[in-house]
């Protein structure tokens, strides 16, 4: 059982994370190129698929990815314990939640991969 | 009594006892200079109605026992003069957060249970120095510091009606228990470190305060638990920090 301190921990640095994995991912996908060239596959350099051509800029992606799963959901499970609290709700709750941001992990994580193998393709 | 000028008590009324709602009664006291909320509802009890009840006993903001809701804040009734509320119209409840046992007096059971549970006392392994004791625990001025604004706590539960985390999550210790926790835990005297961090280590404990600070606004003896709770915060994080 993973103690309350290490959760919050957990969340504060993922806070962190996510303020410099978000700043990487806005930076790389909306600064360095016109947006209607972003929003295209189009194959160049700067658009969003051509981003993970960059096998660091993908991973960063993952981290976000990481970084908000857990902050999103650990802070879902906080704000629903103080809602209502019986052990029986907490344990469903964190259960819930766990499985929950693991799928959303799964699905992000295939998606970036799949994203990834499509820019290795086209490049 | 001068009786030059008079004030309008909304005062909440509620008796368990006899199965009645709680409703609200209206009192008109004559004013003096200097006059409390506590002169106010003592006026009420002697000339106008001796059913309303009230708690009180030092009058002077040491004992903490009359503490309810006076227009919309908690305060302790004989530290609030009717003249600081500028406004003739006084609406006074019961303190929130807290069991109502009758009229303005608050069940304070679930508050000093939850005092209770932070061991609020210094914990010593020494066993035969406690028991015969041969000297002085000796703190310097810079230790003292560390903790003696929280100990000036007279246990009014203003804090504690206060907290909004309080009013969802009847598990969350309260700011009153948690600031004691952090002055005995800041104690120099103390060794039970380790033991009062698991007291609040989970999940309805000190990582619930949202950092209202509503705690600290409402002490009337100048106490900030906001910030006991967010130097215990930092202890439990980052490690123990006091030499």
């Amino acid at each position: 059982m993973v103690s309350e301190r290490t959760l919050m921990l957990i969340h504060y640095l993922t806070g962190l994370g996510i303020l410099v994995a978000g700043a990487v991912h806005i930076g790389t996908v909306f600064l360095t190129a016109p947006v209607k060239e972003n929003l295209e596959f189009s194959g160049s350099p700067f658009s969003v698929m051509g981003v993970y051509r960059n096998a660091i800029l993908a991973a960063s992606l993952e981290a976000l990815l990481l970084f908000v799963a857990f902050h999103a959901f650990n802070g879902l499970r906080v704000i629903l314990i103080e809602l209502y609290q019986s052990p029986r709700w907490e344990r469903a709750v964190t259960w819930i939640l766990t499985v929950a941001a693991l799928l959303v992990v799964i699905y992000g994580t295939r998606t970036i991969l799949i994203a990834y193998s499509i820019a290795q393709g086209v490049a | 009594m001068s009786g030059a000028s008079e004030v309008l008590l909304r005062v909440y009324r509620y008796n368990p006892s006899n199965s009645g709602k709680p409703h609200y009664q209206n009192y008109r006291v004559p004013t003096f200079r200097g006059m409390t909320v506590l002169d106010a509802l003592i006026y009420i009890k002697e000339n106008l109605d001796p059913t309303l009840s009230i708690r009180y006993s030092c009058r002077m903001a040491s004992c903490g026992s009359c503490g309810m809701t006076i227009n919309g804040l908690p305060r302790l009734a004989c530290f609030t003069q009717i003249s600081e509320l500028k406004s003739k119209y006084i609406l006074v409840q019961p303190l929130r957060n807290l069991p109502v046992i009758k009229d303005l007096v608050a069940d304070l059971d679930e508050f000093f249970n939850k005092h209770r549970l932070v061991k609020p006392y210094l914990i010593r392994r020494d066993v035969e120095e406690q028991e015969n004791p041969r000297e002085q625990y000796r703190q310097s001025d810079e230790e003292l510091e560390r903790y003696v604004q929280f100990a000036y706590c007279i246990k009014c539960a203003l804090c504690y009606s206060a907290c909004p985390v309080v009013s969802t999550d009847k598990n969350f210790p309260g700011p009153q228990a948690l600031a004691q926790l952090y002055r005995y835990y800041i104690d120099t005297r103390d060794e039970a470190s380790e033991e009062r961090i698991r007291i609040v280590n989970n999940a309805h404990g000190i990582w619930r305060c949202h950092f209202a600070d509503s705690c600290s606004q409402v002490c009337p003896k100048g106490v900030d638990p906001a910030l006991a709770i967010q130097l215990m915060r930092r202890e439990m994080m980052f490690g123990p920090s006091r030499g």
